[in-house]
């Protein structure tokens, strides 16, 4: 079973912990953990994940914003897989993410359900690699 | 729901279908994430006040924000809404009735860490 490079961008160290928790689970490996938009895009042209996991409630930090992240990781990087993660369910939010390409969107506090569509999309996209 | 939470009656501060999810994700997950609770809310509540005193909008919204999402991930509802009033004032720039705020949020996080330590010792 293929092991594949994942990156958690969330301000929350609670989130990351659980969302690694449920990453590793799924069979990836988490190489880096960004607390902002800014620092997570650094860490993603640097580490090159397959799966970024990206907190779209984020406070703006050095003038990036977690929408511009997206798109900047969906410009450079269409083929990596992008789990957007909010604590409100707006669904406009949703769909302008889902829109723009985004593999799916979940939503906090996270459970084995909230995170079962999720696998079963990353199952789809890297069928060699999901458990 | 698992019999061996106690009951902790209508007002509990934390969602247990929330804490029922991560206790049965296993690896000690939850032990985990209220170890994390522990250390990291006083010392963000201490930075909070800190922004307060100093009336530095900017850092009582990040700050606050990040209490809000600690909040979210037990189910702590009051605590978030607490903490996401105060962090609406810091982006409004009207810092106003926020230490107010922050005393209720105090208390509200010895509750939540309260019900926690209950459910995990």
């Amino acid at each position: 079973m293929l092991t594949l490079p994942a990156l958690i961008i969330d301000d929350s160290p609670f989130a990351r912990k659980i969302i690694r928790h449920h990453l590793v689970k799924l069979g990836f490996h988490v190489v880096g953990e960004a607390d902002n938009a800014a620092q997570g895009l650094r860490l993603f042209r640097e580490l090159k994940p397959r799966l970024v996991t990206l907190d779209v409630m984020m406070p703006e930090r050095e003038g990036t914003s977690s929408l511009a992240a997206f798109r900047t990781i969906r410009s450079e990087a269409p083929e990596t897989a992008v789990v957007v993660v909010s604590a409100v369910p707006f669904e406009k939010t949703r769909d302008t993410f889902l829109n723009e390409g985004a593999t799916a969107y979940v939503i906090k506090p996270f459970s084995q359900f909230s995170f079962e569509p999720v696998r079963q999309k990353l199952q789809r996209i890297f069928p060699a690699a999901v458990t | 729901m698992n019999t061996d939470f106690p009951d902790t009656g209508n007002d509990c501060p934390i969602n247990l279908d929330v804490i029922q999810n991560l206790h049965d994700e296993g690896e000690n997950l939850l032990g985990a994430l209220v170890e994390m609770f522990i250390s990291e809310v006083p010392r963000q509540l201490a930075t909070l006040e800190d922004a307060l005193a100093k009336k530095d909008p900017g850092a009582v919204r990040l700050t606050a924000h990040t209490l809000k999402s600690t909040g979210a991930n037990f189910g702590a509802t009051r605590m978030l809404g607490l903490a996401g009033e105060i962090e609406e004032k810091g982006r409004n720039g009207s810092l106003e009735g926020a230490s107010a705020l922050l005393v209720l949020l105090r208390a509200e996080c010895a509750r939540v860490r309260e019900a926690l330590e209950a459910i995990v010792r």
